[in-house]
């Protein structure tokens, strides 16, 4: 409209174009609605795990495994009841890396290349251990019989009165009488959701390692501003986030 | 790719900042570190305070409402303070938080649906 007229010619006008509306760039705003787009995703995971998992009430035939039974492993902590310690080793290490991916913007914001460099690389082992935390957490699951369509974690009548009589950090074991086919819902959603993600956070360490060579390059401090870190930084907050709901659908709920 | 080569040399600069070079509009002020660190520890705590609740209470729908509420506190601290959205336009949070609202209603429809016909 006034475009061409004036010295300060920025449109004034929020939507008629010639700017950004929202006054951020449009690789900004792309990211956020992809995010969104992916949220809608997950969503439609969490919400068939819900389904599934609250349509099967009191459901004595197969029961619904319960996740502090099947998830109460520990490394080098062989059959000892810790339940649900690992997942939530997990969440903290994603949450601590989610930390240094925000301590990474901020450095970006001071225009200091060394600092961006160090928690990149921070925020790099934080995601390369957690591949690793779902890689053994995968693997038990595995070793325990599980698979897309089959698992062995419902627990029968005397397996639910042994469940019962299991202190927190003493010794399990079980029997063959304890357990029995669970519903094979239960590990299709855990190896697909869990999988999704972790595929999520593969692709993030991924973009992670180019934006951290590419800073090391001095890409950023070429161009003046370091945006491309807060936009990564957006891609990693929301894989964290995405993991803060898997774990509170798939281990508490 | 350009479609103002007939303006004037500053107008061109101005438009050039809005079409062609985005990037520019990002002014990065560093906030310090001191809100980060504090945002982490309230994460820790919540998630202290999920597993603590997993412990103490039998399976429940109070239960299960607390770890969506803990859930959903834990989401707006990451959005709002890493993700930085307090710090941008407010139209450009409704455009992204309401659909998300929409979806969190899906959420709550479809675990009512699924509860109605237990197995």
């Amino acid at each position: 409209m006034s475009s061409h007229t004036t010295a300060s010619s920025v449109p004034t006008e929020i939507w008629s174009g010639g700017r950004s509306p929202y006054n951020v760039s449009y690789g900004k705003l792309m990211m956020w609605v992809f995010l969104l787009s992916d949220a809608f995703t997950f969503s439609g995971l969490l919400i068939a795990y819900g389904s599934t998992r609250f349509s099967y009430g009191e459901n004595i035939t197969m029961p619904w495994p319960r996740p502090d039974m099947v998830f109460n492993h520990f490394p080098f902590f062989h059959h000892i009841h810790l339940p649900l310690f690992f997942v939530s080793l997990m969440t903290f290490i994603l949450i601590f890396s989610s930390v240094t991916m925000v301590l990474a913007v901020e450095a970006g914001q001071r225009k200091s290349k060394a600092d961006v460099s160090k928690y990149m690389l921070l925020t790099i082992l934080g995601g390369l251990a957690f591949l690793s935390c779902q890689d053994w957490e995968w693997s038990q699951s595995i070793g325990d019989g599980a698979r897309l369509d089959f698992n062995h974690f419902s627990l029968t009548k005397e397996g639910f009165e042994y469940a019962n009589t299991l202190k927190l950090g003493h010794h399990y074991e079980w029997l063959d009488s304890y357990r029995m086919s669970g519903p094979p819902t239960f590990s299709a959603l855990f190896f697909i959701v869990t999988g999704f993600h972790g595929f999520h956070v593969f692709s993030g360490v991924v973009i992670n390692v180019i934006t951290y060579i590419n800073n090391k390059r001095g890409l950023y401090e070429k161009r003046g501003h370091y945006e491309m870190i807060e936009k990564v930084g957006l891609y990693w907050h929301f894989v964290d986030l995405v993991w803060v709901f898997v774990f509170t659908f798939f281990y508490l709920i | 790719m350009s479609n103002h080569s007939h303006d004037t040399l500053q107008e061109q600069d101005e438009t050039y900042l809005y079409e062609n070079n985005q990037e520019q509009l990002y002014i990065g002020h560093s906030h310090g570190t001191k809100e980060i660190w504090k945002i982490f520890w309230w994460l820790g705590a919540i998630t202290v305070v999920d597993i603590l609740f997993y412990f103490t209470f039998d399976e429940n729908m109070f239960r299960n409402i607390v770890f969506i509420g803990l859930g959903i506190i834990k989401a707006y601290l990451i959005i709002g303070y890493f993700m930085h959205m307090k710090q941008e336009r407010t139209d450009l949070i409704m455009s992204i938080i309401l659909p998300i609202i929409f979806i969190l209603w899906g959420v709550g429809a479809i675990l009512k649906e699924g509860a109605s016909h237990m197995m």
